[in-house]
């Protein structure tokens, strides 16, 4: 849309406004500048002259309406063809300067209103001078903290407050009214007084202009209805700044409803990033300040500088804090009244242990998310987890527990992580109620779940399995009561049985025990005319259900052989229901998603199915469940599900989202990983290998068993991968395997990639394999190059002899490579083999003549390769890659001259040029163990003593900046140790 | 003229539909709204235009006589709005408020009191000119002229993706404008944003019939959680049959929730000889009146407007009430399990709406404007005002079943 043409003329700069000579009191103003323009005036900058000659800065303001034809002259005097509207405009003009004299001298508001200095009359109209001062208007495009924002608009709330309490209110809270100076980010001025009107003038209003800035003013000011428009007509506007700048938009109609709600998805903040009551917070503050209805905003302005306050605290990231978990909870749920008191009553006792337990399906779940919805209130922060693996992974698993400045390292152990995240929630919820739900809970209660409750929260297990339990609270839960049946299957049914339907009813709830999920899944599906009563009858009378009963004895007795029964009953309703491919391939795809499940739009995308309406059907039928956009398979039906074929629409989808996965979410990754491990079909695909190798160069320490169990798919994997991918996917296996000792496996793997890398016939990949296997004869030998047994000795023969192999090929790699990637990489590694191998030589030199002058032409070749690499001819892509190649040859060079030479300048010269070089490594961990160890040692080495004290300092103060996280504790004790040994040697 | 509505506004709150004889009074209220000639005549009188008691041949006379010293055609058939009670269109409208010499905020009045209807349409430029005129106080040919200088103006446009022109945004950047050149430049520079008719209040309309008809939306809630047994009207409440077994939605369809909305759910269109379409039952009634008949939600325009195709001012108004007041019950319906509702919802209901309304740039609700009558007759009954509304609508099915046998 075209802007107006604004056709006023301002004054030329440079131009003086000399109010003293012609008599009157004041200084010459100087222009330097156009300001901004108002609908009633230009506002330039200028300076004057004190009376020590120093230039202060203002900001003139010329009453120059726009709405009037005007014209100005050579010598700068404007006239207007409509003379008495100039008069009037003047008027206004002079009533406003008072005005805001009067505001500025009032207590409490001289620091955050505009410095009118003076009004003066020349050119025909008048001028006001204004105190300047640095900043500039509140806008979007300021990246400011959100919590900055809000104490800014908290300096508007306690400035209007004051104009309140001086009897007048402001109405026109704007971004373009809010000058936020530079001194300090909370310190505003207002500007713009021209729409301030006298709180009590209800009866004299004819003598006001009522105006208003689209977006910021209420209903009753845009309709002008002035007998309506009070102290709560400000309190919207404050509501609706602080709404434009969390979402970058005005309020409209919708968000001023009473029924309005504000997700937080599309706001300027990132709303994981904040705790979680910081957005019920501003949700609520909205509603109490956008209300269409005058009665439901705060009736006057303290409130809101007390809830801004409060907002500004909640807004503040560099507080540790607990992030609330999502649980889905289903609203009035049917029956269960003495289990929910039961479950309520452990809520209010604020300590101890709850287990609850009964069969799969039975409720247990949905019982304990609507007793946490009733006690919301009670509770400051609510954790429901969903078990995985074990207690500590589930604990330490940061997507389901978050804390806001906490984050599993890489180098941390689980064990480690677990201990860690408890001390920290242990010191930050010690005044606080904390509720710890674990659901789905398998296997037993050792010492991690006593370190779990002795954090001081109120833990409730939710358990398929009866656990011994000593002194804590159990709960079983069977089926809803025989009364109660008929009101559940009629909910999801959606209207009352018929008469004529009460038989079958009657029959049906005999033959499933009142089994929740399953009467769940059967009403839906006859909702849906998907299956008849009858129909139902007769699926269900084939399963064998027992009695289901609270008690514990039976409930071992029976829960699995009723287990079995639902089981069966699911899978006979997924065959009646005759599920299409799309549904099958959607339901089998979200299976392979752990709870808590996945994000609707992201499986859309990944999974590029046609029609995502899909999902709601599936979601309608009960076989998917859907709330605030998460999708999740009920872990019962996921088990009917596990006997399923995976016919080629499933396994076409399942593929395309593993496709899409590449880049994604590790945690999804991971968990499609797992799951698809189980099911051959989805599996033997380049897409399921091609992601597991991306997983695997990436491997997290604690991923560990999965990691390892991986060996057991890399055979199948040589048929299904890309041959360099798996190569550097292997690397990884291999080197973990290795790490764990588990040298027979690797020997394993590598036997197959042998085989493998045969077929290929490709100097890279050969290159590669040499040396994976120097690198596994390595471990083998564990750092025993001084060899002392036969077996000691071939194990070194074999590795020199493959480290040099892996130099040849890749030389050859380097040479042979048509395309510039292949090429850069091979090159790279052909350097960084050929140094590795010369380090090890200069490490254990011992005198030989021979070998030093080799290393030294070797290493002076290697320096003119990469002397002849320029810093503008390497990509960006590869610039880290190159980084470490020239640390590399640096510490290679370094030691070569610590070894063989002694020569303390050209190793100085070689740290202080590693120092220069920005950082490769991934991790803190990584630099004190690349860089900070070997250049220590080379300085004692040298008998810089002082030198390698610094050095390590160094490294010790890194390790403090990772305080409480163990490996970097660990890695500081060997420091110490290090600074001991340096120090008494 | 504060009379006629504060007479209005009384009778909204002395009908129940429980009320033996609330057809006749419902009759009686439609008699009370004021044919376009009577307000025309009131007006004039009201503003002294013309002397106490006008006759027809009086107004119309003084009608001639201003628009000739206007420079503008006499309306046509200014003698049937008389004889026959007969409505005007906008563009007669217009030349009326030159004709009169109104300024624009008795132009704006004009049209909402005496024509029923909105003001300005910042999104026509015909109306965007005569707004400018009539701020500029320039004459109809003036106008006239400056229209013809203007590119053609398009009606049918329908809204895509991208930048959409809004109101407000017109209005305010054409109340800003001083010369015809400059406000020929822009509508010549931005021809292209035009023609598309109402669009804040069409994404409001998406947006409240998405939440209303989505799957298990206000309207699937609403059934689930109510049953939404009409019985009290059918014949098969009297066989002592579910009507959920009649009617079962199979899908929530456009025509099925619209149904719901208006407390129809369990017609059968058949005995009322129509399809798909509530025209039958809205015609010749006499405690409809004409104006509120006139572009009365439909299934049609509904659709048109969730496609973004072009319909009337008057009939997007209406939807958009008519969503945002079912929407506004419907949700607290769902919170509170309760037909009945407190006061204080009412003013709030009421506000709820006016704000949808001055956001799409349309005028408040006006008790004098018949169909705004209905809904805010149905807020005035304190306790049940959706079921209010719809007792009025099932009142309208009842007698035209009746009629039809």
């Amino acid at each position: 849309m075209r802007q107006l043409t604004d056709k006023r003329q301002a004054l030329p700069k440079y131009t003086v406004l000399d109010f003293g000579s012609e008599g009157s009191r004041g200084y010459a103003y100087t222009i330097t500048g156009e300001s901004g323009r108002g609908a009633s005036c230009i506002v330039y900058q200028g300076y004057y002259e004190n009376s020590l000659g120093e230039k202060k800065t203002v900001y003139i303001k010329e009453c120059y309406p726009f709405s009037l034809k005007m014209s100005r002259s050579s010598s700068g005097e404007l006239t207007c063809e409509d003379e008495t509207a100039f008069e009037s405009h003047k008027k206004r003009f002079k009533d406003s300067f008072s005005l805001c004299n009067r505001i500025f001298e009032t207590e409490g508001l001289t620091n955050t209103t505009s410095n009118y200095m003076d009004i003066h009359e020349k050119n025909g109209t008048l001028y006001t001078v204004i105190t300047y001062r640095q900043g500039q208007e509140l806008s979007l495009s300021d990246e400011r903290p959100l919590k900055e924002t809000i104490r800014i608009i908290k300096s508007v709330a306690k400035a209007i407050l004051k104009i309140h309490d001086n009897g007048y209110l402001y109405l026109d809270t704007k971004p373009d009214n809010v000058f936020v100076l530079d001194e300090m980010n909370e310190s505003i001025q207002l500007f713009d007084f021209d729409s301030m009107i006298p709180i009590d003038a209800r009866g004299s209003m004819k003598d006001y202009r009522l105006s208003y800035s689209r977006g910021f003013a209420p209903l009753e000011q845009r309709k002008g209805r002035l007998d309506l428009i009070s102290r709560p007509t400000d309190v919207y506007g404050v509501g609706a700044l602080l709404f434009y700048m969390v979402y970058g938009r005005i309020p409209e109609a919708p968000d001023c409803e009473p029924f309005a709600t504000y997700g937080f998805d599309d706001a300027r903040y990132e709303a994981w990033r904040y705790r979680d009551r910081l957005f019920s917070n501003i949700s609520n503050f909205f509603k109490k300040t956008l209300a269409v209805s005058i009665e439901d905003r705060y009736q006057t302005m303290d409130p809101v500088v007390d809830q801004l306050a409060l907002l500004e605290k909640d807004a503040d990231l560099a507080t540790i804090f607990l992030k609330d978990s999502y649980y889905p909870v289903r609203i009035g749920i049917v029956g269960r009244e003495s289990e929910s008191e039961k479950v309520c009553e452990f809520i209010d006792s604020h300590e101890g242990c709850l287990f609850v337990i009964g069969m799969g399906g039975i409720g247990k779940s949905t019982l304990v998310r609507s007793c946490l919805d009733r006690k919301r209130e009670d509770i400051d922060t609510v954790l429901y987890l969903y078990f995985h693996d074990s207690l500590t992974e589930t604990i330490a698993d940061d997507r389901q527990l978050m804390v806001n400045t906490l984050e599993r390292m890489s180098e941390e152990t689980t064990e480690e992580y677990f201990d860690r995240k408890l001390r920290t929630i242990r010191r930050i919820t010690e005044d606080q109620k904390v509720v710890l739900v674990i659901d789905n809970f398998e296997g037993e209660l050792g010492e991690e779940f006593a370190a779990i409750r002795e954090v001081g929260w109120q833990v409730i297990m939710i358990s398929r399995t009866d656990l011994e339990v000593e002194d804590d609270l159990v709960l079983y839960v069977n089926a809803v009561v025989v009364p109660e049946r008929k009101a559940l299957f009629e909910r999801y049914l959606a209207r009352p049985l018929e008469e004529n339907e009460k038989t079958e009813f009657d029959s049906l709830m005999d033959h499933i025990q009142g089994h929740t999920l399953a009467t769940e899944i059967i009403a839906k599906q006859v909702k849906r005319s998907l299956l008849t009563l009858r129909q139902a009858v007769e699926i269900t009378a084939r399963a064998g259900f027992s009695k289901i009963t609270g008690d514990p004895v039976a409930f071992s007795r029976d829960g699995v052989h009723n287990h079995k029964a639902v089981i069966r009953i699911l899978s006979d309703i997924f065959k009646a229901d005759n599920l299409n491919e799309a549904e099958r391939a959607i339901l089998q795809a979200v299976s392979l998603f752990d709870l808590p499940g996945i994000v609707k739009e992201t499986f859309v995308g990944l999974s590029k199915i046609p029609d995502p309406s899909v999902i709601t059907d599936l979601s309608l039928s009960g076989w998917i469940s859907e709330d605030k956009d998460i999708l999740s398979i009920h872990p019962v039906i996921r088990e009917a599900m596990q006997t399923w074929d995976w016919h080629d629409f499933s396994i076409t989808t399942t593929r395309q989202m593993m496709d899409g996965l590449a880049d994604g979410d590790k945690r999804l990754m991971l968990s499609v990983l797992k799951n698809v491990k189980e099911h051959e079909a989805p599996r033997k695909n380049p897409e399921y290998y091609g992601l597991l190798c991306d997983w695997l160069k990436e491997a997290p320490r604690h991923e560990e068993d999965f990691l390892l169990s991986v060996k057991d798919l890399v055979d199948e994997a040589t048929g299904y991968s890309d041959p360099v991918k798996l190569m550097n996917g292997v690397d990884f296996l291999c080197y973990a395997l290795e790490d764990a000792r588990e040298f027979d496996d690797a020997s394993t793997v590598l036997a197959i990639m042998d085989d493998f890398i045969r077929e290929k016939d490709d100097p890279y990949l050969s290159g590669l394999f040499e040396s994976m296997l120097g690198q596994f004869y390595d471990g083998v030998l564990n750092g025993a190059y001084e060899v002392e047994t036969e077996e000691e000795a071939n194990l070194f023969s074999a590795m020199i002899e493959a480290i040099e192999r892996s130099i040849a090929y890749m030389g050859q790699a380097a040479k042979k490579a048509t395309d510039e990637k292949r090429r850069f990489e091979a090159g790279i590694l052909f350097i960084r083999y050929r140094l590795d191998y010369a380090v090890m030589f200069i490490r254990g030199y011992e005198g030989d003549k021979k070998t030093a002058k080799a290393i030294f032409k070797d290493l002076k070749s290697i320096r003119n390769e990469i002397s002849a690499i320029t810093d503008s001819e390497i990509a960006p892509e590869h610039q880290r890659k190159v980084n470490e190649m020239r640390i590399h040859f640096l510490l290679a060079w370094a030691w070569y001259h610590t070894m063989v030479k002694g020569n303390v300048g050209v190793v100085s010269e070689a740290i202080a040029d590693i120092n220069a070089i920005e950082s490769p490594w991934n991790t803190k961990m990584d630099d004190i163990d690349f860089r900070i160890v070997p250049c220590a040692e080379m300085m004692f080495l040298l008998g810089l003593k002082d030198k390698a004290v610094d050095i390590i300092n160094e490294g010790i103060a890194i390790c403090d900046e990772y305080e409480g996280i163990v490996p970097y504790e660990r890695k500081k004790s060997e420091l110490l140790e290090h600074l001991e040994d340096v120090r008494t040697m | 003229m504060g009379r006629y509505t504060d007479s209005l506004e009384e009778m909204s709150y002395e009908l129940y539909p429980d009320d033996e004889d609330f057809e006749q009074k419902l009759a009686e209220v439609a008699g009370q709204f004021r044919p376009f000639d009577v307000a025309l005549t009131d007006y004039l009188v009201e503003n002294g235009m013309i002397g106490e008691t006008p006759s027809a041949d009086d107004v119309i006379a003084y009608i001639t006589e201003c628009c000739k010293s206007a420079g503008i055609e006499p309306p046509r058939h200014r003698k049937k709005w008389f004889s026959e009670h007969k409505l005007i269109g906008r563009k007669t409208a217009f030349e009326l408020c030159f004709a009169f010499g109104l300024n624009l905020e008795q132009a704006e009045d004009f049209f909402r009191r005496v024509c029923l209807e909105r003001g300005f349409d910042g999104h026509d430029m015909t109306e965007i000119v005569y707004r400018y005129a009539i701020r500029k106080e320039l004459s109809y040919s003036q106008a006239q002229d400056i229209l013809s200088r203007i590119p053609p103006i398009k009606t049918e446009n329908k809204i895509g993706a991208g930048e959409v022109v809004y109101t407000e945004m017109i209005q305010a950047e054409v109340d800003e404008m001083d010369s015809e050149e400059e406000l020929i430049s822009y509508l010549t520079e931005a021809s292209d944003g035009f023609g598309y008719n109402n669009a804040t209040a069409t994404r409001f309309i998406r947006s409240l019939w998405n939440e209303i008809s989505k799957e298990d939306g206000l309207a699937a809630k609403e059934r689930r959680d109510h049953h939404m047994n009409y019985a009290e009207n059918t014949e098969d409440y009297d066989k002592g049959e579910s009507l959920m077994r009649i009617r079962t939605p199979k899908d929530d369809s456009l025509w099925e929730v619209y149904l719901q909305i208006l407390g129809l759910g369990y017609i059968d269109t058949k005995k009322i000889g129509t399809d798909r379409s509530l025209k039958p039952i809205l015609k010749n009634k006499d405690f409809m009146h004409p104006l509120a008949e006139d572009s009365f939600p439909d299934r049609d325009g509904l659709n048109k407007i969730l496609n973004g195709e072009h319909v009337s001012h008057e009939r997007v108004r209406k939807i958009l009430i008519l969503l945002a007041f079912y929407r506004y019950w419907a949700r607290l319906l769902v919170e509170t399990g309760d037909y009945e509702v407190k006061g204080g919802e009412l003013i709030r209901c009421e506000q709820t709406i006016n704000n949808y309304l001055e956001d799409a740039g349309y005028p408040a609700l006006y008790i004098g404007n018949p169909y705004d009558w209905l809904i805010l007759y149905s807020l005035a009954n304190s306790e049940i005002p959706l079921m209010t509304f719809r007792g009025f609508m099932q009142e309208l099915y009842t007698r035209t079943v009746e009629e039809t046998q």
